[in-house]
């Protein structure tokens, strides 16, 4: 009995340390590399007036096609894809990111990097795709 | 042979006053011009297909799109064949190459009558904010029957396997949630059986009504209007060359169903009343009366890959 014990006991460590190492290798994404923006697209403005409601509403519509799966409905990172992807899609809402000027969200959001696709042929409207930086602003905390 | 070659000549006359009135509302100075420095309209419809219809949209220039139809066998045998579930079915597998942004070439393939068809659409007026109003395009499909030639009689040439598709698009986006589509078609079978008429014209409407920004509800009617060759009828009726009927065949298409899109999918779940696929089938071979339990459940999925 004993012995039962003892086997039982080690078998259920072992599965807790399985499952343990399991959600741990989850959370290991690769986090966000730096991503270099040219000079000139970083100062870049809006044509349109990015706190327009109509700009922010497209933005939002655009925002749940398109980024939502990966980003989250909050930009939060937290998207039903965003587990299968190797680099963390990051935290929107944070000041860190908040901090980017327009031109550089707008110039990362045309050309895209590894597993973030280019959205200049997917939107092909720019005034759209500035509608989604108009968007970004929004989830800021 | 004199009412013949009449009747055909009233198919042409009408095919140049619809070219002519189309030409004539371009012409009008009621169009603002300078177009160009007015910014486009948001597109009027997710994806190039909705249910059964064509629609004005086409993707980003340098897109491959793969288009799966399905549509199960009709409903009335109940749970039998878990409502058509089971029963025959249609497939249709396409690529559509978006050549620019205005213009793109499709392939497919179709299990009914192993059709193989070519198509292509031109979208060449887009709706503007603030100017012109509409979206139009062009749609035109080639179609081969590739089934055995015993099928088309004892004088079989191979012309017989072919039909072809014509259509003009009309759409708008009144506004972020409704948009709607008219379109006009002819289509011909080079060779028919006694039950069918080698020609038809379809007036086709579409609406869309989007419920959140993925997912919209699709309703959509076509009606065909047969043109009756046989001369003995036209002597007869001269004013009913061309007839049309909700209630025999070939039958009304009638499709509801819901769309979900995302980034690179487009998603219909559906019934309609028509098994066929390829236009042309289904305005003049529809056998399925919707009034009359004739309704199937059909999917379609699309995917893009951008270069």
């Amino acid at each position: 009995m004993k012995t039962t014990q003892k086997i039982v006991t080690v078998m259920l460590t072992a599965v807790i340390a399985v499952f343990f190492m399991i959600g741990n290798s989850a959370n290991a994404q690769a986090k966000v590399k730096p991503w270099p923006v040219p000079d000139k697209d970083k100062a870049l403005k809006a044509p349109i007036k990015l706190s327009d409601p109509d700009v922010i509403s497209t933005g939002k519509e655009l925002w749940a096609k398109h980024c939502k799966s990966c980003h989250g409905s909050k930009g939060l990172g937290d998207g039903p894809k965003a587990a299968s992807l190797k680099t963390y899609p990051g935290d929107f809402s944070s000041a860190a990111f908040q901090a980017f000027t327009d031109g550089e969200l707008f110039y990362r959001t045309d050309k895209g990097r590894d597993e973030m696709p280019s959205y200049e042929k997917k939107i092909p409207e720019a005034n759209d795709r500035w509608s989604l930086i108009a968007f970004l602003r929004t989830l800021k905390k | 042979m004199y009412t013949y070659l009449l009747s055909i000549k009233k198919v042409v006359l009408g095919l140049i006053f619809f070219a002519s009135g189309i030409g004539i509302i371009f012409a009008q100075d009621s169009i603002p011009a300078p177009e160009k420095k007015k910014p486009l309209e948001r597109k009027p419809f997710e994806s190039g297909i909705a249910i059964n219809e064509q629609t004005v949209e086409i993707p980003p220039a340098k897109t491959l799109e793969f288009v799966l139809q399905h549509r199960f066998g009709t409903i009335q045998n109940g749970w039998s064949d878990l409502a058509g579930i089971w029963g025959a079915s249609n497939i249709r597998l396409g690529l559509n190459f978006s050549i620019t942004k205005n213009f793109l070439i499709g392939l497919g393939t179709s299990k009914n009558n192993r059709l193989q068809d070519l198509q292509w659409k031109y979208t060449f007026l887009h709706q503007r904010k603030g100017g012109f109003p509409l979206t139009i395009a062009y749609y035109g499909n080639l179609a081969l029957n590739a089934t055995n030639k015993s099928n088309f009689g004892i004088e079989y040439k191979f012309i017989d396997r072919l039909s072809w598709f014509h259509q003009i698009l009309v759409a708008r986006r009144f506004c972020k949630m409704f948009s709607m589509q008219l379109g006009f078609s002819y289509s011909h079978y080079n060779k028919v059986d006694s039950t069918s008429k080698n020609d038809a014209f379809s007036i086709s409407v579409l609406g869309r009504i989007k419920v959140s920004p993925q997912t919209s509800v699709l309703i959509a009617y076509q009606q065909p209007f047969v043109v009756n060759y046989d001369p003995a009828f036209i002597i007869r009726y001269p004013n009913k060359w061309m007839s049309c009927s909700a209630n025999s065949f070939p039958y009304p298409d009638v499709e509801l169903g819901v769309e979900i899109s995302t980034s690179t999918h487009s998603f219909h779940i559906f019934i309609a009343s028509a098994q066929g696929i390829v236009p042309q089938q289904i305005v003049q071979y529809n056998n399925n009366n919707f009034w009359n339990g004739g309704i199937l459940i059909g999917l379609n999925i699309t995917r893009l890959w951008g270069f």
